[in-house]
């Protein structure tokens, strides 16, 4: 009797402890999530949408005439450029009040809900603090938004600009490597498509197709991918991070390692 | 004393049990400074254990095989091929009255010049009426010039027959094969579709059942079960089975009767469809060469021989011969080279019209959609799966009390890797 009461005292402490870990997790500083598509489809956005939609059919009309000018690959590179910076122009005039207040928006909410980072919704699968919804009241009222005086804690979660290291000349070097080999898959797998007799051959060809570019893929980009991989692990670790996500993904806050990474990966 | 060691031997299960639930709970200390509550999980490595991810491969293949048959540009719509048709057809018509056009204007120069050539020799030799002789003088000079234009009309207008017939020919069997490919498509997506709801509902059953199979399994497991019950619970994990087996047997049978009906079906209309194309074809065709051969007869009759002059000396008669073969070789030259150019305008509009009804022909657009519906199926399908893999991922964050989980996580320090363990989830559903 005693041996059970015993046992059962044990199970008691043993259930508490192991199914209840959040109740003593460490202080992990807030992490936020917004909907993006929900913010972006509110009637300030779509105005300027469609504003910049508007211009940008000028400017198409415009860059056209003026392509039909330009009678030397200077002048058309020159043209493109212009067009291209006219277009940059309009674009920060129409969309970048909208962002900055929205940007405004959402550091004001960070700030009050203590949140160290707040990224896209989509990247979360469990937890987090959704919000989306005060952000959007906070855009669809007609009071003046205001950039929030207190700094939001340092957050654990880092981030890392992808297109940035892309741009690496090893990444650029692999990259057209694989672009040339499967030019040269497709037009020998092309033929071998043509010269199948049947449907089920067809589809073999494709698979093989497929195999073989996945193959070269995994052999000139997976060292790459491994080496970002624990560059960026190396540098999250000497600054204190727990993950380091996309900066794509990111909305605001989160430690910038993208320079980090970089200086390790050009060594 | 037998109740007593029931349940001293019932304690000692539920100290194992506690002690290996605590066990696992200490390999996974989510206070640690190195989680601090944070997860993510590697939804692309997932996925690939995924029951349903063999019919993401096969639509990945599917696409690359509508990719490598169009490679290069998309093909043209149907109003795309049309409209280059008319427009090519429209070109070669120009080429046809220009060529004309400029045959007429050189046969009536030489014949002006030849006229001009014929009245001075006369004149030379004191004829009077120079004019009238040489107008009946160049009767014989288009003669000689007709029959040599109506040879060459005749033997253009049998090399645009055979050319026609040869064209016909490509363009029915590349028609046929492309309205063949088509419905040898549709017959597999439908194929692919059959297995794909045949996959989903083994794996809605494995789904729905398996709370009820772990329980019988942890049961099984149990060494302590007597023979009786451990038959019992073996046949009822078999009656699972079988029922299951029977669903997914059920359904397979469905589809193999709905299939062969759909091929049936499919055969039938592809063969309707490829009669009508080659009757389509072959009636333009037919209309084509009657035009020509229209134009060429109304060409020829154009040539007639006009009489020859008879009151002429025989030197004046030699010399008026002399002049003619002169400007009719000279046009007949000329002609040549305004004949060549229009060959040449024709096969060039020709290779674009092989191009447009070749390669692409009977695509008409439909490539296109194609890909963006496997596009779409393949979007659709990830989606289903990134869905379960995260309602997977969440309840293991729940279980473990986790705070936050992320995906697409690019590299990692600290926080708890939940991949594995969401695989041998999705890996056990799957069993």
């Amino acid at each position: 009797m005693k041996t059970r009461f015993i046992h059962l005292c044990l199970a008691a402490t043993v259930a508490t402890v192991a199914l209840t870990p959040a109740a003593i997790a460490a202080d992990l500083t807030g992490v936020g999530y917004l909907n993006q598509a929900q913010v972006g489809s509110l009637p300030t956005f779509a105005k300027a949408n469609t504003q910049l939609a508007q211009a940008k059919a000028v400017l198409d009309r415009q860059f056209v005439a003026a392509m039909k000018g330009a009678k030397t690959d200077a002048d058309r590179q020159r043209v493109a450029l212009e067009f291209q910076q006219k277009f940059s122009d309009k674009q920060n005039e129409l969309m970048g009040p909208v962002l900055e207040r929205t940007q405004m928006a959402i550091a004001q909410v960070a700030a009050k809900n203590h949140l160290s980072i707040v990224v896209d919704k989509r990247i979360v699968v469990y937890g987090g603090e959704n919000v989306t919804k005060a952000v959007v009241a906070l855009l669809s009222s007609s009071q003046a938004i205001t950039a929030p005086t207190a700094t939001p804690p340092p957050s654990e979660i880092g981030f890392v600009d992808n297109n940035a290291l892309d741009s690496l000349p090893t990444v650029k070097e692999a990259d057209q490597k694989l672009s040339k080999y499967v030019q040269a898959q497709r037009k020998i797998y092309e033929q071998r498509f043509n010269a199948a007799k049947n449907n089920a051959e067809r589809t073999a060809v494709a698979a093989s197709y497929n195999k073989k570019v996945a193959a070269k893929q995994k052999q000139l980009l997976q060292p790459l991918v491994d080496k970002t991989r624990s560059a960026t692990a190396a540098a999250a670790k000497k600054k204190g991070l727990l993950v380091v996500i996309d900066r794509a993904d990111v909305v605001f806050g989160g430690v910038d390692i993208t320079k980090d990474v970089q200086n390790a990966l050009l060594k | 004393m037998s109740k007593m060691r029931f349940s001293n031997k019932r304690a000692l299960v539920v100290a194992v049990m506690l002690t290996a639930l605590m066990a696992g709970c200490a390999r996974v200390d989510v206070n640690s400074a190195k989680i601090r509550g944070v997860g993510y999980v590697r939804v692309d490595q997932v996925i690939k254990h995924d029951p349903l991810y063999p019919q993401l491969t096969k639509l990945n293949d599917a696409i690359a095989a509508v990719k490598l048959q169009y490679a290069g540009s998309p093909p043209p719509s149907t109003a795309g091929i049309a409209a280059q048709t008319t427009q090519l057809a429209q070109e070669l018509k120009v080429a046809g009255e220009q060529t004309s056009r400029i045959l007429a204007q050189t046969r009536a120069d030489y014949e002006q010049r030849e006229r001009a050539a014929i009245a001075a020799a006369l004149a030379a030799v004191g004829n009077t009426g120079a004019g009238d002789r040489a107008g009946q003088s160049m009767g014989a000079t288009s003669a000689a010039q007709a029959q040599a234009i109506a040879k060459q009309a005749t033997q253009g207008f049998v090399r645009y027959q055979q050319s026609v017939v040869r064209e016909d020919r490509a363009t029915i069997a590349k028609i046929a094969h492309q309205i063949q490919l088509k419905a040898a498509r549709k017959y597999q997506a439908r194929v692919m579709e059959d297995q794909q709801r045949e996959a989903q509902l083994s794996y809605s059953l494995s789904k729905q059942d398996a709370p009820k199979v772990v329980a019988i399994k942890t049961r099984l497991s149990n060494l302590a079960l007597d023979g009786a019950t451990k038959k019992r619970l073996q046949g009822e994990l078999k009656a699972i089975e079988q029922r299951e087996r029977a669903a997914i047997d059920a359904m397979r049978n469905r589809h193999k009767a709905s299939l062969t009906a759909y091929g049936k079906q499919l055969q039938a209309r592809t063969n309707a469809q490829i009669a009508q194309q080659a009757q389509n074809i072959q009636r333009d065709s037919q209309s084509k060469v009657a035009m020509q051969r229209d134009a060429v007869l109304a060409k020829l009759r154009a040539l007639g021989p006009a009489p020859l002059p008879q009151n002429l000396s025989p030197a004046t008669k030699a010399k008026i011969e002399t002049i003619h073969h002169q400007f009719t070789g000279e046009f007949e030259a000329q002609a040549q080279k305004i004949i060549a150019n229009y060959d040449s305008t024709k096969a060039d509009i020709d290779r674009q019209y092989a191009a447009l009804t070749g390669a692409n022909a009977g695509a008409t657009g439909a490539a296109g959609q194609e890909l963006a519906k496997l596009e779409r199926r393949r979007v659709s399908l990830y989606r289903q799966m990134e869905t379960q893999v995260r309602n997977d991922a969440q309840r293991v964050a729940r279980r473990l009390g986790l705070r936050v989980v992320f995906q697409g996580v690019i590299a990692a320090s600290g926080g708890y890797d939940l991949t594995n363990q969401v695989t041998k989830d999705i890996e056990s559903l799957n069993k």
